[in-house]
């Protein structure tokens, strides 16, 4: 039994068009502290609207979203400083070294912490010690992610929002991402990650909710991952729904 | 915050090779300038001292020479007898009429290499005296100075633009704003401090390094001069960054930005101006010179044809210098007149030149508002002393002196003429009639002053105003939630 | 293949929408260019011949006179245009068009309309020349910065080169396309080269010709150097910044910072000084001394002791002999002078190397002759012509006025003597020999930026391959 103090990420009969397009249609969604949510969904979905909603960037046409209980629409900085976000492509200064993002980025956020504290965040995501002070156009996606990751756990945001984290990670770099995900659930942190990856999302996610033309279609408790093939619910979701 | 965000901005900005580059073109363009403009006003000072120093020596030379000449037996002609009055008159009089540059010239050459700033006096027509000019190389002309002015016009507004095209755009294009909102960055703040720092890095070197060479170089440039420079370079960089904001405010790609910016600096720089001179040149021609020679030779030659009318209209104009003397109409008298009465009929068409550069001043006040660079471009040239007001005050103050020495020698000639001083002496061609050379009148420099800062320079800080008020509302836009389309 | 990738290159900058802005923009700039030019150039002509037609009647007409009389009364002459400083005024405005020739002195020509100008008219106007060397390259430049670097970010320019497209008919059709794009632009310019070639009195085809093949290079260079940028940098924003950087240093900093050098390393003298010196190295007692051995000479040539007894009027004698005294120091002092001017300007066609649009600058306006280099040609026609004015003058007088019994005055058959000053400007072929620097140069950079193609379509087959 949840109460509601649990649910950070609280989706309420969310509804969005863009002129004659519905890309919302009544999606209701929560996630709960430490708890994963896989956002599954084909292009179009209503994947990256949803998150535009809980980043305070779009209004909802209907409904309403809350992150740890505050409405971006009426307190967009508090809602905002629950959040953390790390979108696809994880956007650094690429002259400044992976340090000084963090700490410039922290900064931002108010956080006061020593360098000392910030290089141990580094090492918390595994960035190699060699990389702290190199800039980070050097660095690969996957140290990039992990920088990103530093920045939302040095913020200690009660919500996560993850865009396509692993897309173009290799197997390697995508499980050690998968490591930290995990991590941070543990720490109570609700993520919500909107993915087309569907094995990590079987892996790493306590719940799934899958997306098609604007309408939550399926939604797997963690009991229900367990049993089922995503994959094979995934694509019966998607081919059944009459194409336009 | 606001440090936070500069000194990032800047460690940002001093790892990419453009800003090196960018402050040491600022630096270099802004001491070559200075010593392009400095050298410029340096050669005119000596032009006008070694004048003076002519015009003094001239004056000792005649002192010392003169028992010389009174004991001279043989004979003179008077065109070469510096002491008579008709020879200094018509051909050996060295008294000038300078302008020296201020304190502020090397800040813009202005028209200072096209107008006349020195005049040898003799007594002919004014016509003939206003027409002398320095010769300078008219390719130089045509491309115009490499001052600070013009860096300051045509260079620092492409060096902010260089520097402030992709502020706020590339962290918007590359997602770091996204997540900087995120963290709670007031997007305002961001876009100020980022302007501010690289609007910075240009102004604050050059505006050091062109201040101090202008008061290291001459002792007359104060510090006020140095505050008002100052301000007029401040305003105009300003306006450039706060426009460079007003365009990435609209969120366009980085790339669309940098043109758009660049149409607006050719507009305002380059086009404008062009468009508008043009347009002026149509609306107010200026009268054809070649007319003006035509009439020029046209009155001459009616003046001279009527010389002995001229004359009697010249003792009818004068009746103190009339006198019960027979023949008072010896050549330089006669000379005297024609001038006098050259110069009054084509005093019109000299007033119709003067009337429409009026005019077309009137109008390039007008218009000059629809361009920054215009109008700071005037502030500039007026503030040095190389404009057209310094320079209307100094052909006004010539004219004056034109007339003083004119109604010095024509009351000399006339009352030596009638002393008889003219008529040949044994052993002579004339006697002495000019023994000390400090009675002719001397130039009075009246025209000094550095204008203050147009008003009109407001109009900037207006545009200023407006600009950031805009700017501010879209970006406060940038962070909110939208209804239609996401920002970031 | 060639042509249909020109075919679709040349839709798509159409239909981006901003070539065509910017085409019409240029347009319209160039029109008014082109008509307030064929406008002033119009009654210029027709004021300059009138006016020199009542010159000539004031000459003829002056009167019975002393022939000296008439030396000092002088004439003024007028520099004629070619019709082709329509489009290129270069220098007119700042070097004068009147010039008094007169005994005793050889005089700078009068009232540079400069002058009567006020200062903004120092940003220049808008001539035809000024929108074809300037505002076109930077045309050339937004229109075709993209492309190349455009396509290379959206992915296209791979997708094609794998789909089996020829790197270098690529090249050629994006640059034939923006050249196209520029020539529009031209048209107009081209309509009235011949049109002046046709129409025009004193219209020299040969300049014309080369007028529009100059332009023609200018341009093509531009077009050859925007597209092999974009070939060679990676995005769209780097292209355009380097191009402007490329085009603010080519047709703003380097003209004005080579001409301020080339003042400073051949100085001319002020003024001031230069009048000094004429004053003072005229009148010397070399000179009475030369006048005085003259006269002796002269008397025991005629074996007369006096130059009463002389078969001819002695002061016309000595005033040729003091005229040609002044010429030589005349000679000199300008020759000297015009030494150190044509060293500046050499100086500055030589900068051409790192400039194409002074190259072009330098052509065109030596095709106009409305440059300095015409302009001293002018002024040395009519210093010839003053001096045989001076020398028929005077002789009239060595040869009549002791005929005469009281004061000698020549009459109107004196001054029709004196044919009317007429300058025909030279032709091209003549003058082509000044301009060689700037036309090697311009050549040169119609090919260095053939190699800079061949060398980012070289790094881009590398890009390629990897």
């Amino acid at each position: 039994m949840t109460t509601n103090q649990d649910v950070i990420i609280e989706i309420n009969q969310l509804s969005k068009h863009f002129g004659d397009y519905q890309a919302l249609n009544d999606v209701n969604l929560t996630v709960k502290q430490g708890e994963v949510l896989a956002l599954l969904g084909p292009n179009g979905a209503g994947k990256t609207t949803t998150i535009n909603c809980l980043l305070g960037f779009l209004k909802p046409d209907n409904g309403q979203v809350r992150i740890a209980g505050v409405n971006p629409q009426q307190n967009v900085v508090n809602a905002r400083k629950n959040l953390a976000y790390i979108p696809e492509q994880v956007a650094l200064y690429p002259r400044l070294s992976g340090l000084e993002n963090l700490v410039y980025f922290s900064k931002v956020a108010k956080v006061e912490k020593s360098e000392q504290e910030f290089k141990a965040l580094l090492e918390q995501v595994a960035l190699p010690a060699h990389a702290f002070n190199k800039p980070v156009n050097s660095y690969s996606k996957g140290m990039r992610q992990k920088v990103g990751i530093a920045i939302a756990i040095a913020k200690q945001a009660k919500a996560l929002i993850l865009d396509e984290p692993t897309s173009g990670l290799d197997p390697s770099a995508s499980y050690e991402f998968s490591q930290l995900i995990q991590q941070l659930a543990k720490q109570g942190v609700a993520i919500l990650m909107a993915t087309h990856d569907l094995f990590r999302a079987q892996e790493d996610a306590h719940s799934v909710a899958i997306l098609n033309q604007g309408r939550l279609v399926d939604y797997l408790n963690f009991e229900q991952i367990q049993t089922v093939q995503l994959e094979s619910v995934y694509l019966k979701h998607i081919k059944a729904e009459p194409s336009c | 915050m606001n440090r936070l965000i500069i000194t990032t901005e800047l460690k940002n900005l001093w790892r990419e090779k453009l800003t090196v580059a960018v402050l040491s073109i600022t630096l270099i363009f802004a001491a070559l300038s200075f010593y392009n403009g400095y050298q410029f006003s340096q050669a005119q000072h000596a032009v006008i001292d070694i004048a003076q120093q002519e015009q003094l020596s001239a004056i000792e030379t005649a002192q010392n020479s003169l028992t010389q000449r009174l004991s001279e037996q043989g004979s003179i002609k008077w065109w070469e007898d510096i002491y008579d009055l008709r020879g200094q008159a018509f051909y050996l009089m060295v008294n000038y009429a300078t302008k020296p540059p201020l304190a502020t010239a090397p800040i813009a050459v202005g028209q200072a290499d096209v107008f006349p700033y020195y005049f040898r006096m003799l007594i002919s027509e004014k016509q003939n005296v206003v027409q002398q000019y320095d010769y300078v190389n008219p390719l130089q002309l045509l491309l115009g100075q490499f001052d600070l002015a013009f860096v300051v016009i045509y260079i620092l507004p492409l060096l902010i633009i260089g520097l402030s095209y992709n502020a706020l755009t590339q962290e918007q294009q590359t997602g770091q704003l996204r997540i900087l909102l995120l963290q709670g960055i007031n997007p305002q703040h961001l876009l100020k401090n980022q302007l501010l720092v690289r609007l910075s890095l240009v102004l604050v070197p050059f505006l050091l390094c062109s201040n101090s060479l202008l008061l290291l170089s001459n002792k007359d440039f104060t510090i006020q001069n140095s505050l008002i420079f100052s301000l007029i370079v401040s305003l105009y960089c300003l306006f450039w960054s706060y426009l460079a904001g007003f365009i990435v405010s609209k969120g366009k790609s980085t790339a669309t930005n940098a043109a758009i910016l660049v149409a607006c600096w050719l507009a305002f720089v380059i086009i404008i101006p062009a468009t508008l001179n043009t347009l002026n040149g149509a609306a107010n021609p200026t009268p054809s010179r070649i007319h003006y020679v035509d009439s020029l030779r046209e009155q001459a030659d009616s003046a001279k044809k009527a010389s002995e009318k001229t004359l009697a209209k010249f003792f009818q104009d004068h009746p103190e210098l009339a006198s019960t003397n027979d023949n008072p109409s010896d050549y330089a008298t006669k000379k005297i007149a024609t001038i006098i009465a050259i110069e009054q009929a084509m005093h019109a068409f000299d007033q119709a030149f003067l009337q429409i550069q009026d005019q077309q001043s009137q109008y390039a006040q007008a218009f000059k508002l629809l361009s920054p660079a215009t109008l700071v471009y005037s502030a500039l040239v007026d503030f040095s002393g190389n404009g057209l007001t310094r320079q209307q005050d100094f052909m006004q103050a010539v004219a004056q002196h034109h007339q003083a020495l004119q109604q010095f020698y024509k009351t000399q000639i006339v009352a030596a003429s009638q002393r008889g001083d003219f008529t040949p002496c044994r052993g002579c061609n004339a006697r002495p009639t000019l023994k000390d050379l400090t009675v002719i009148p001397q130039f009075k420099n009246t025209v000094n002053d550095t204008s203050p800062p147009p008003w009109s320079l407001i109009l900037l800080v207006l545009a200023i105003f407006a600009l950031s008020l805009k700017t501010n509302q879209r970006v406060i836009q940038i962070g909110s939630a939208q209804s239609q389309e996401v920002r970031v | 293949m060639l042509m249909i990738t020109m075919k679709k290159e040349w839709l798509d900058s159409w239909r981006q929408g901003h070539a065509l802005w910017i085409s019409l923009i240029a347009l319209m700039l160039l029109l008014i260019a082109c008509v307030t030019s064929w406008q002033s150039f119009q009654v210029q002509s027709a004021t300059k011949s009138a006016v020199a037609q009542s010159e000539r009647d004031r000459w003829l007409e002056q009167g019975e006179k002393g022939p000296h009389s008439a030396a000092h009364y002088g004439v003024y002459v007028l520099k004629p245009e070619l019709p082709l400083a329509m489009v290129d005024p270069g220098l007119r405005d700042f070097q004068g068009n009147v010039l008094r020739l007169e005994a005793h002195k050889r005089n700078d020509t009068l009232f540079r309309p400069i002058q009567d100008t006020i200062p903004m008219q120092r940003f220049g106007s808008l001539s035809p020349s000024f929108v074809l060397q300037i505002l076109l390259p930077l045309l050339i430049i937004l229109v075709g910065y993209p492309a190349f670097s455009g396509e290379r970010e959206q992915g296209t320019l791979k997708q094609l080169l794998a789909s089996g497209c020829s790197s270098i008919h690529l090249f050629i059709a994006k640059s034939a396309a923006l050249f196209s794009v520029a020539a529009i632009v031209l048209i107009p310019l081209f309509a009235f080269l011949l049109y002046s070639s046709i129409s025009e009195q004193h219209a020299q085809v040969l300049r014309s010709a080369l007028y529009a093949l100059s332009y023609l290079v200018y341009l093509s260079t531009w077009c050859v150097m925007v597209v092999a940028i974009s070939c060679w940098l990676s995005t769209a924003r780097r292209t355009l910044i380097v191009l402007l950087a490329l085009w603010a240093i080519s047709c703003l900093l380097i003209p004005k910072i080579a001409m301020t050098h080339a003042s400073n390393q051949y100085p001319i003298e002020s003024g001031q000084a230069f009048q000094s010196k004429l004053e003072s190295e005229v009148y010397t007692p070399e000179r009475q001394q030369a006048i005085a051995q003259f006269k002796q000479e002269t008397l025991t040539t005629y074996g007369v002791s006096s130059t009463d007894d002389l078969p001819f009027d002695w002061s016309g004698a000595q005033l040729q002999f003091g005229e040609q005294y002044s010429d030589k120091v005349f000679d000199r002092l300008f020759g000297a002078r015009s030494e150190q001017l044509n060293a500046q300007f050499q100086y500055y066609q030589s900068t051409a190397l790192l400039s194409p649009f002074i190259a072009i600058q330098t052509i065109s306006m030596g095709l106009a002759g409305s440059d300095h280099t015409h302009h001293h040609n002018f002024e040395v026609a009519a210093e010839k012509y003053r001096r045989v004015m001076q020398q028929t003058l005077n002789f009239n007088q060595r040869d009549h006025a002791h005929k005469a019994t009281s004061h000698y005055v020549a009459d109107k058959q004196l001054w029709q003597a004196i044919p009317e000053f007429v300058y025909q400007p030279p032709s091209f072929s003549l003058m082509s020999g000044h301009y060689l620097v700037a036309l090697c140069a311009l050549i040169g950079w119609l090919l260095f930026s053939g190699i800079l193609g061949s060398y980012s379509l070289y790094l881009l087959r590398k890009e390629v391959q990897r």
